[in-house]
C-alpha cells in the first residue's frame, strides 16, 4: 500500500522552534542578612499545549579569580512539564547569592494534543519576590505548527 | 448555476484532481511525502443528512473532529428515489476555540460537549415531498482511544529534546542561544507524527446519541408533508487495524464496524395502496468499511420499519456496497451502488457523494 501512497500538495514543514533569551544581564537583588535570595522560572504553555522541557543550571562567580573571568559550574538539572497529568504553570526555584552569575538554560517541545488546533504558543516567567521581573520576550506562539521547539536561556546576576 | 453547485461535475473535477496529484510529487521523495502527510479522517456523514435519507448510507459513520464539514450528494434518498442534497456539519466547542484541556482532561462533561456536532442538511429532487431541511445534534459520549491516547501520547514519546541537552558550559555574556541540531528537531518531529496518528486514527471505537428534526420546505403532497418529524438515535463504532503497526494511521489496514438504530415520527411514507401517510419508523443498520483512512471499500444493510394507523406499510431494506476514496487533505470522494427492496419491485439506485471539512486554526492564549 505504501506505493498507492497519495501525496500531499504542501511541502513538509519544519519543526518551528520558539527562542527566548535576554540580551543583557538581569541584576536580581538579594535581600536579608544572608545576601541570599531566589527566583521562579516558570513554564507556562496553555492547553491543549503538551510541553515538557528541561532546565539546567549553571552558576560562577561575577568577579574574576586571578585576573579571569570564573568557569561556569554546572549547579544543577530538572524538568519542567506542562502535561496532561501535571498541574498548568509548573515552575522551579533557584536560590542565588550575591555576587553570583547564573544561566539557567532550558530545552525542550511543545505538541498539540487535539485536533482541529493549528497553533502552538509557550512562554516563561522569572519572578522574584512574587513579581514577573522579565517574560524572556516571550510568550512565543508558532502558527500553523501542531510541535514547536523550545530553547533559550536567561541570564541572571545577583547582586 | 455553478459547477461546484452541481455534484456531479464536483466529482469530475476532483477525480480529476486526484489523478493529477502523483504527477506533481514526482520530485519528492517518499519520506517527504510521508512527513508532509498529517493523517486525516473520513468525514461523517452528517446525521442531519442521515434522517432525511440523503446521505446514501443509513449508518452516520462517527469519525469526524473537524470544526466544520460540507457535504454535496447526489443519490437516493430514503425511498430510493433520486435526490440532491447538501449537509453541513459544526463542531461548536472547536469552532469556538474554547475549549481548556484542564477541562478535558477533568470533565467528562467537556469531553463530551467538545466532541458534540450540530448538523444541517436540505434535500430537493424526491419526487412528491419536494425540499425538505433537517438539523440534527449529536454527542459522542465514548471515545476510549481518544482520551487515551492523548494521555499516553506526551508522557512517553516526547521528552526527547530536554534528554538531549547541551550541558556545555554557556558563553560568558548575554545572547541568542545556539541554533537546536537537526535530530533534536527530526525527534520532535517524529513525536508529533506519533500524536497526530493516534489522534486521527479512523477507526476508533465510539458511542454517540442524538436528536434531530426535518422540516417540509415545499410539497406537492401535503398531507404527507412532514411539519416537524422527530428523530432520535443511537450510533456505535468498533474498530481494529490488521495492519503492520509500524504503518503510519493513514496507510494501515483496518476495518470499522458501526451500528446504528433510529426511531422516527412522522416521518412521510407511502403504503401498499400508492397513498401517502405520517408513519412511526424505526431503523437499524450496520456499515462495514474495510481498508485505510485513505481509501476503502464500504459496505453497509439497513433495514427499516414503518407503522401508521390504519395504513399497512411494508418493511423495507437496503443493502448498498460503495468505495471511499480521500481525493486530497480534508476531501472524500464516496461513490457506491445500492438495492431497495420491500417498499414494491426491488430497484438499484447510484450513489456519489463529496465530503469537505476544515478546522479552524486559533491562537491559543497563555494564561497570565
Amino acid at each position: 500500500m505504501r506505493g498507492a501512497t497519495r501525496p500531499s500538495l504542501e511541502p513538509p514543514l519544519p519543526i518551528p522552534t520558539l527562542e527566548f533569551f535576554n540580551a543583557d544581564w538581569l541584576l536580581v537583588p538579594a535581600g536579608g542578612a544572608d545576601a541570599s535570595t531566589s527566583i521562579q522560572f516558570s513554564l507556562l504553555a496553555t492547553p491543549p499545549v503538551s510541553a515538557h522541557v528541561g532546565v539546567i543550571v549553571f552558576a560562577k562567580a561575577t568577579a574574576p579569580v586571578a585576573g579571569k573571568a570564573a568557569p561556569w559550574a554546572q549547579v544543577g538539572r530538572t524538568s519542567l512539564d506542562n502535561l496532561p497529568d501535571s498541574l498548568p504553570g509548573q515552575s522551579v526555584s533557584l536560590p542565588m547569592r550575591r555576587g553570583m552569575d547564573y544561566v539557567v538554560r532550558f530545552q525542550g517541545e511543545a505538541h498539540l494534543l487535539m485536533p482541529g488546533f493549528q497553533a502552538v504558543t509557550v512562554g516563561f516567567d522569572v519572578a522574584h519576590a512574587g513579581s514577573v521581573v522579565t517574560r524572556l520576550e516571550g510568550p512565543k506562539t508558532a502558527p500553523n505548527a501542531r510541535a514547536a521547539a523550545v530553547h533559550g536561556h536567561a541570564y541572571l546576576r545577583c547582586v | 448555476m455553478t459547477p461546484w453547485m452541481n455534484p456531479w461535475l464536483a466529482a469530475t473535477a476532483l477525480l480529476g484532481l486526484a489523478l493529477a496529484t502523483p504527477a506533481q510529487a514526482e520530485g519528492q521523495s517518499l519520506d517527504q511525502l510521508m512527513r508532509a502527510a498529517l493523517v486525516d479522517m473520513p468525514i461523517t456523514t452528517s446525521p442531519a443528512s442521515a434522517m432525511l435519507g440523503a446521505s446514501g448510507e443509513n449508518v452516520p459513520r462517527l469519525s469526524s473532529f473537524r470544526a466544520f464539514s460540507m457535504q454535496v450528494a447526489r443519490g437516493f434518498d430514503a425511498k430510493g428515489q433520486v435526490a440532491e442534497a447538501m449537509g453541513a456539519e459544526l463542531a461548536p466547542a472547536l469552532a469556538m476555540g474554547d475549549i481548556r484541556w484542564e477541562g478535558i482532561q477533568r470533565s467528562a462533561l467537556t469531553r463530551v460537549w467538545s466532541r458534540t456536532t450540530l448538523s444541517f442538511a436540505t434535500k430537493v429532487g424526491s419526487s412528491r415531498q419536494g425540499a425538505q431541511a433537517a438539523v440534527g445534534l449529536q454527542s459522542i459520549l465514548y471515545a476510549p482511544s481518544m482520551d487515551g491516547a492523548l494521555m499516553a501520547a506526551a508522557k512517553d514519546q516526547c521528552q526527547s529534546a530536554a534528554a538531549a541537552m547541551d550541558t556545555v558550559a554557556p558563553a560568558p555574556e548575554p545572547g541568542p542561544p545556539k541554533r537546536l541540531p537537526k535530530d533534536v528537531l527530526a525527534s520532535i518531529e517524529a513525536c508529533q507524527m506519533g500524536i497526530d496518528a493516534m489522534l486521527t486514527k479512523w477507526n476508533q471505537p465510539m458511542v454517540s446519541v442524538g436528536a434531530g428534526r426535518t422540516f417540509g420546505v415545499a410539497s406537492s403532497s401535503p398531507a404527507a408533508s412532514p411539519k416537524q418529524s422527530s428523530a432520535i438515535w443511537l450510533t456505535a463504532a468498533w474498530g481494529g487495524d490488521v495492519g503492520p503497526r509500524a504503518d503510519p494511521s493513514e496507510l494501515r489496514w483496518g476495518y470499522l464496524v458501526t451500528g446504528h438504530v433510529r426511531a422516527s415520527t412522522h416521518v412521510p411514507v407511502t403504503d401498499s395502496t400508492g397513498a401517502d401517510a405520517l408513519a412511526r419508523q424505526r431503523l437499524a443498520g450496520i456499515n462495514l468499511r474495510v481498508g485505510n483512512a485513505r481509501l476503502a471499500g464500504l459496505g453497509e444493510y439497513s433495514t427499516t420499519q414503518s407503522r401508521a394507523t390504519g395504513v399497512e406499510v411494508a418493511q423495507r431494506q437496503r443493502a448498498l456496497l460503495g468505495l471511499e476514496y480521500q481525493v486530497d487533505k480534508s476531501l472524500y470522494l464516496t461513490l457506491g451502488v445500492a438495492r431497495d427492496s420491500g417498499l414494491d419491485a426491488s430497484k438499484q439506485s447510484v450513489l456519489a457523494k463529496l465530503n469537505w471539512g476544515f478546522g479552524r486554526s486559533p491562537t491559543l492564549l497563555i494564561r497570565q
